[in-house]
């Protein structure tokens, strides 16, 4: 009678024991599927990553070069027609999926077919190109829709001031500072000018001659030269030619201030 | 006492039940050749766009097939790719001409299945151009 009570009291121990055990092991098997679920979602947009990356790369490279065809005298409807080109080339590239993109070119004031051109007399000129973008990504895991835009902007800023030498000769110095994206950025080459006889209306630009460039490194040159206009009271209009690193072109003329 | 004896075997066939349920589960888990291979070629294929990513975001890319210089691009995809990989580069122009007329390679031999990765390379300069670059990826054997 004993030993069956003891047997009895040790099954249910046991049930106790195994019960628990398989509940464990439930658990940790639910947990095991979830984890795994999770990797596999993770794994889908991480492989994702690189075909965006490339696609926006892409783009940027396509706006940029249409700019530097504009800014270099091309019409403002290659930005259209290369992103046109892009767009169904990459449309076509099946191997991680399909990818679309859809473009509109700004055309909001001061925009014209997302390219916006602003050499001005007031020492300052913009070379601008502008284009909204949804790429929509579709793989066999996942699918995922961007909203993207793109400005590529080089934009210079001249200001200069003169000193009266002898006769109608006058000394020089114009500071010239690019910007790209609003960040300062360096020039691959500037050439600067001023008019013979100060007056914008004959446009009788001389090229600087040996003029002394100084790079800071951070975007802001500083150009000396010696200039000889028509009578020594001239006033001293200058011009900057400058391709930045991207080669977009961008000039801006200014009316230096006598010291 | 023949009650009690039913119960034990229905008690018995609940555990044989959940124990299956266990072991099935348990080799539901097991990652199958399949899911293997499909991590492999994602790596691979991962490495491939990174490497071009690479190369691209700093305009060497399209510099260097402007120029044909594919001496320097294999140097370019040797230094960015593993060394335990094997790699061969072709480049394609709009219409799928192959413009690369050497083989832009590490050469050797391959000991697995071939990757193939194809990304779109437009150019950055004013005479705007779109290349596919198809870089085939491999284990060295």
């Amino acid at each position: 009678m004993g030993r069956k009570a003891g047997n009895r009291r040790n099954s249910g121990q046991t049930l106790i024991i195994t019960a628990l055990t398989i509940a464990l092991l439930i658990l940790s098997i639910v947990y095991g599927v979830f984890e795994a679920g999770k990797r596999s979602e993770m794994l889908s947009a991480a492989t994702l990553n690189s075909p965006v990356l490339a696609t926006k790369l892409g783009l940027r490279n396509t706006v940029t070069s249409s700019l530097v065809n504009v800014s270099n005298g091309g019409e403002n409807g290659i930005l259209t027609a290369n992103l046109k080109e892009y767009a169904s080339i990459v449309g076509n590239q099946s191997h991680f999926g399909k990818c679309s993109v859809l473009f509109t070119v700004s055309d909001a004031s001061p925009y014209q077919s997302g390219m916006w051109i602003s050499w001005g007399s007031d020492g300052t000129g913009v070379s601008s190109a502008y284009a909204n973008f949804t790429l929509v990504f579709t793989k066999t895991e996942s699918d995922l829709q961007l909203e993207h835009t793109i400005n590529i902007t080089t934009a210079l800023n001249v200001e200069g001031t003169y000193t009266k030498l002898e006769g109608a000769l006058k000394q020089v110095n114009v500071t010239c500072r690019i910007f790209n994206e609003g960040e300062p950025a360096l020039a691959n080459n500037i050439t600067l000018y001023y008019d013979h006889d100060g007056d914008l209306g004959t446009q009788d630009w001389i090229a600087a001659d040996s003029p002394t460039i100084t790079d800071y490194g951070n975007g802001t040159y500083t150009i000396s030269f010696t200039a000889e206009t028509q009578t020594q009271d001239d006033p001293m209009l200058v011009s900057a030619h400058v391709y930045d690193l991207r080669d977009i072109f961008v000039l801006a003329n200014a009316t230096c201030t006598e010291t | 006492m023949s009650f009690r004896n039913n119960r034990r075997g229905q008690i018995r066939l609940i555990e044989a039940f959940f124990a299956s349920l266990l072991i099935l589960s348990t080799l539901a888990m097991v990652p199958s050749r399949g899911g293997v291979e499909k991590t492999h070629y994602s790596t691979l294929h991962s490495v491939g766009e990174q490497a071009l990513v690479s190369l691209d975001s700093n305009g060497m890319l399209s510099t260097l097939i402007e120029d044909s210089d594919w001496t320097a691009l294999r140097g370019c995809a040797q230094s960015l790719l593993p060394v335990s990989l094997w790699f061969n580069l072709t480049v394609f122009d709009e219409n799928m001409s192959v413009l690369n007329d050497v083989a832009v390679s590490n050469g050797g031999s391959v000991s697995e299945e071939i990757v193939a990765v194809n990304y779109v390379c437009a150019t950055s300069g004013g005479n705007y151009a779109v290349y596919i670059v198809r870089l085939q990826l491999a284990e060295a054997s």
